[in-house]
């Protein structure tokens, strides 16, 4: 027993010290002046932590954005202990990819290595940049969250490396003040990332003025975990700040709501029905379901959308046509009663029985 | 033994699931107009990623430069699930602590807090900033190394923090990456809780004039993980860019130090030489005072000095000189003297002048001068 607990600490400690790292540095670049509406470059820096021993470093250049190479350029070069080599420009002289953007991969054995980059603009002034670390692969995640988002005297470019040898979908979603404002989905290649830059004109929210926004990047496939950030950036000075994806949790499955309606009811929700009761930080899918019996005059009724609420509406809850909305999490300064009434003034075939169809959502 | 290893197992999850989570902003600050070279100011966010639960947060300033409040201030308040809570410009808005800088902690139970911030300048331009996340425990190191380090062109500032309830002292090593070649070192004591930021560390070490864009800096401690940084600054935008120490290695021991580091306040005066004449520093908004008296002071050449620096308001740095063998220290508010011996010799004949290298009020960079003469 007791030999098989020293082979075992035995083989964990030997396989940290001969197991390879690599560290990913999820944004570089190298785009000259005329090549973009503004001029970027990485100048990266590559330290060897250890007193005693050299190291050998594999850097790979995963090229997704500008004139990328047919395959990706590498480079190979030993640390000295103690030495910190230096990269200019890297994306350029290192990898001879002018006019291109990606991640690199440094790959080393042991975990002695460390990496750090600024990447930065020359214009309009000179300079303006922003820290961009190499990031060990616990930092990557199935789903992460990018806060301090602003849009309006901002901007805000949302990236993601996939660090995995298969591909993968990933969902962004974008919110603001409890409000979801849009989703923007994409696929990515094995290695490979993109860069979805003004997060909020792509939502259709390129008027919103914000300094409090977030996001949150979203693995379709639990197990792949993907490096995630932000570039939030001052629109006068093009000053860009590097938020890191930080890890996030799951939205859970959202609690299925059926609303029975029918002439003069909603089930629940009321009149004669009890309220809508739902819960703040619990997530819905509510479908709205016409139960009107065969025979009904006028078996179409209306939801009028809660604005308050960010609920939409909808005009036509009738026999085969359901009004679905998919996903609602009411906040906690939601709290209260939310009353609704059908839309639909023919409901039923009786108009004054129709101007009794009202409802109530109740936030708890 | 099952029992036993069951029972451990559901400890140690309890304990991990139950515990507080501190997470740590080690640099903010709001600096007005007027208040320093360059306003500064923090912006900060703090996410509830819960989708269930809201959760309480306390909020602790730990400012130790500048104009500080006599106690930490503190706020609680509870994040709602998936709520982003913003602190514009926090340390004024929510601590009322103008005119100073120093970190923030967050206190919260379980892990799901974040923390993000930028600290940022609106002059010359508006706004250049850099990202600081917060940091949890684990950011801490007794060793760490920072990486992207530059003078000339640009200049660096090195911070600590020490989150620890007891006091460190943290030793400061300054390499060009490209030869690791020792620049220098500086000592800085710290108190629990507290922290300091070494401006211009190039010049600290007496190294102003080294132009490069490949440096790096060794921060140790005697023991205690300490929360590091860079600010990287480009002279020309005063854009900075933030660098978060990360795990180093203890280097092996031996004689490395070139500086002459003076002793730490929280160790005994140091003994002088017999003939050591002592001489009495200390600083106020916003003077330098030699003996109770001028802000110049002449030494001999030969005659060995005991020099007793503090402050009687708030928070000042010394400098240092290092051509006399005075190292950087900040003068904290409340604290215990600092210590510095000095024996001038005949190639320092001079005047020597340093000037207050912390913000500390409107009339910051105020200026004295030790005089050597034959």
């Amino acid at each position: 027993m007791r030999r098989a607990l020293f082979l075992a600490l035995f083989l964990l400690t030997a396989s940290r010290t001969l197991s390879a790292e690599t560290l990913t540095i999820p944004a570089v670049t190298s785009l000259p002046t005329g090549s973009a509406a503004s001029p970027f470059f990485s100048d990266v820096r590559v330290f060897n932590t250890s007193y005693a021993a050299a190291v050998s470093v594999t850097a790979v250049y995963r090229c997704f954005l500008g004139t990328c190479p047919a395959v990706a350029p590498q480079a190979s070069f030993t640390l000295a202990p103690r030495e910190s080599r230096a990269f200019d420009d890297m994306v350029l002289a290192t990898f001879n990819a002018p006019s291109s953007a990606g991640a690199v991969e440094l790959s080393s054995s042991g975990s002695s290595v460390r990496a750090t980059s600024r990447l930065y603009s020359t214009s309009p002034v000179p300079t303006v940049g922003m820290f961009v670390p190499g990031l060990k692969a616990s930092e990557a995640h199935p789903v992460s969250v990018l806060t301090s988002l602003a849009n309006g005297a901002f901007r805000t470019n949302v990236g993601v490396y996939n660090g995995n040898d298969s591909g993968v979908t990933v969902t962004i979603k974008l919110f603001d003040g409890g409000a979801q404002l849009g989703t923007h989905t994409v696929s990515l290649g094995p290695r490979s990332g993109t860069q979805v830059n003004r997060i909020f004109d792509v939502a259709g929210q390129g008027s919103r003025t914000t300094t409090n926004a977030y996001a949150i990047v979203e693995t379709g496939d639990p197990a792949a975990a993907v490096f995630s950030y932000a570039a939030v950036i001052d629109n006068s000075t093009t000053d860009p700040i590097l938020v890191t994806g930080a890890e996030d949790q799951r939205a859970p499955a959202p609690l299925s709501i059926t609303v029975n309606v029918r002439a003069w009811d909603f089930s629940p929700g009321g009149p004669n029905s009890p309220p809508l009761v739902l819960n703040a930080g619990t997530t819905y899918s509510l479908t709205f379901h016409n139960v009107d019996p065969s025979g009904t005059t006028n078996p179409r009724h209306g939801f009028p959308g809660i604005s308050e609420l960010g609920l939409p509406g909808n005009d036509d809850i009738s026999p085969g046509h359901d009004f679905v909305i998919p996903s609602f999490t009411p906040e906690a300064f939601q709290r209260g009663t939310h009353p609704f009434a059908c839309t639909r003034e023919d409901c039923g075939g009786d108009p004054e029985q129709h101007r009794g169809m009202m409802g109530a959502i109740v936030i708890q | 033994m099952k029992k036993l290893t069951l029972f451990l197992c559901a400890f140690v999850f309890l304990s991990a699931f139950l515990a507080g989570e501190t997470v740590t902003l080690p640099a903010v600050t709001s600096l007005p107009v007027g208040a320093a070279a360059s306003p500064f100011f923090s912006d900060v966010r703090v996410f509830n990623t819960s989708y269930t639960s809201s959760v309480s947060v306390t909020a602790v300033y730990r400012c130790f430069l500048g104009t500080c409040p006599s106690a930490a201030p503190q706020v609680a308040f509870a994040l709602a699930p998936r709520e982003s809570r913003a602190f514009d410009d926090m340390v004024f808005a929510a601590f009322n602590a103008p005119s100073s800088a120093g970190a923030v902690e967050f206190t919260s139970s379980g892990t799901s807090v974040r923390v993000t911030s930028r600290l940022y300048s609106t002059a010359p331009i508006p706004t250049v900033g850099m990202f600081i996340p917060g940091l949890r425990s684990s950011d801490a190191h007794t060793t760490a190394v920072l990486t992207s380090i530059a003078n000339g062109a640009f200049r660096t500032n090195i911070g600590l923090y020490n989150g620890n309830d007891v006091g460190t002292v943290a030793t400061i090593k300054l390499f060009n990456g490209s030869g690791s070649a020792l620049l220098g070192v500086q000592t800085v004591p710290l108190g629990p809780r507290s922290g300091t930021q070494i401006n211009r560390i190039f010049d600290a070490v007496g190294q102003g004039a080294v132009s490069t864009t490949n440096a790096y800096a060794v921060v140790e401690s005697d023991g205690a993980a300490l929360f590091t940084y860079a600010a990287v600054i480009d002279n020309a935008t005063t854009d900075p860019i933030f660098v978060p120490g990360a795990e180093d290695q203890r280097g092996p021991a031996g004689p490395v130090v070139t500086a002459t580091p003076a002793p730490p306040a929280a160790t005994p005066t140091p003994t002088p030489a017999p003939s050591a004449i002592t001489v009495t520093l200390t600083a106020q908004q916003f003077r330098w005072s030699f003996n109770g008296g001028g802000n110049t002071f002449t030494m001999q050449v030969g005659q060995t000095y005991e020099v007793h620096m503090r402050s009687l308001d708030v928070t000042h740095g010394f400098p240092g000189l290092p051509e006399l063998g005075m190292a950087q220290r900040a003068l904290l508010s409340g604290a215990a003297e600092i210590v510095q011996i000095v024996q001038p010799t005949a190639a320092q004949v001079g005047n020597h002048v340093f000037a207050c290298d912390i913000e500390c009020g409107v009339g910051h960079g105020f200026a004295g001068t030790i005089s050597v003469a034959q």
